[in-house]
């Protein structure tokens, strides 16, 4: 019975969130895949998109909580990506490190590296677009790639 | 195949469907399966179909959807294609459980039939709060919504 909650309840919390293809809309999509990779069985990093034209859409940090909540601090990063709409607009890019517990994030505070960025681009029809990029104590960088791993600029 | 009535897809919105006891068949793979069959709209030409699937059960240990698998037809009617929906993502939209799939829809289809695949081409994963993950259980029936995207012909 505890497990049919969680599973309705998280589906349900799921619910929540708006979609970055606007009412009405039949243009042509894209796909936008976030990345993320494990530093450590607890620590990772993760580059995603956060925004399309400032409105906030999900991403795969919010996915990665939401997969590890009740873990204590063990981390493992789930894949996610989602459809945009075609066209011209500005994506905010993030990178940040996360821990599986927020204590462990403050007590490596010094090393939560995080970075931000928009990029404005109109993505083409039915292409795979990737965010990618590094955090480290000397470079910090967010971008998005083709599918092809040509950069965006 | 020209005796299967093609029904109209709208576009700009999800046109609710889904396969029962009821659905037509088509063989396919030698095997027999429920479709249900759609029409592009005139002078539109598709590039991504996108495919909500719903889970028969919240209760995602025993969860099982319509894993898609689109057929795709030319103008005569002639098979172009199978594509099954890839890309899944867990369905996030507000009272309903399930998830969201998408398949490129071959230049010259102007016609469709959607039926239910057997999993072998890959099922969606859902990721659940505690570090499990379930994979979906291919159903030979069940609820899903269809939307096209593309563009006006010139």
């Amino acid at each position: 019975m505890h497990k049919l909650f969680i599973s309705v309840a998280l589906l349900a919390l799921a619910g929540c969130a708006t979609s970055p293809i606007p009412e009405g809309y039949s243009g042509p999509i894209a796909t936008i895949r976030d990345s993320a990779s494990s530093e450590t069985a607890n620590r990772a990093q993760f580059f995603f998109l956060s925004e399309i034209d400032g409105n906030p859409v999900k991403n795969v940090l919010g996915a990665t909580r939401q997969a590890n909540s009740g873990r204590g601090f063990s981390l493992n990063t789930v894949p996610f990506s989602r459809s945009v709409p075609a066209k011209q607009a500005t994506f905010t890019i993030e990178g940040k490190i996360d821990y599986g517990a927020p204590i462990q994030a403050i007590i490596n505070m010094g090393t939560v590296y995080s970075v931000q960025k928009k990029v404005t681009f109109a993505p083409q029809s039915n292409r795979t677009y990737i965010v990618k990029g590094t955090l480290t104590a000397n470079r910090r960088d967010v971008w998005i790639e083709d599918d092809q791993g040509k950069r965006i600029e | 195949m020209s005796e299967v009535t093609f029904r109209p897809i709208p576009l700009g919105q999800d046109l609710e469907l889904g396969l029962s006891a009821a659905s037509p068949t088509y063989e396919i793979g030698g095997k027999r399966r429920h479709f249900v069959a759609l029409k592009i709209p005139d002078g539109f030409e598709a590039t991504a179909i996108e495919i909500k699937s719903y889970l028969t059960t919240a209760f995602l240990p025993r969860a099982s959807a319509v894993v898609p698998e689109l057929v795709f037809l030319d103008a005569n009617h002639r098979v172009l294609d199978t594509r099954p929906a890839e890309d899944f993502e867990v369905l996030r939209e507000f009272g309903r459980s399930g998830v969201t799939g998408r398949v490129n829809v071959p230049v010259t289809a102007r016609y469709f039939m959607v039926m239910a695949g057997d999993g072998s081409r890959g099922v969606p994963v859902i990721h659940r709060g505690g570090g499990s993950s379930y994979r979906v259980n291919p159903a030979a029936l069940g609820d899903f919504s269809v939307r096209v995207f593309g563009e006006q012909r010139k």
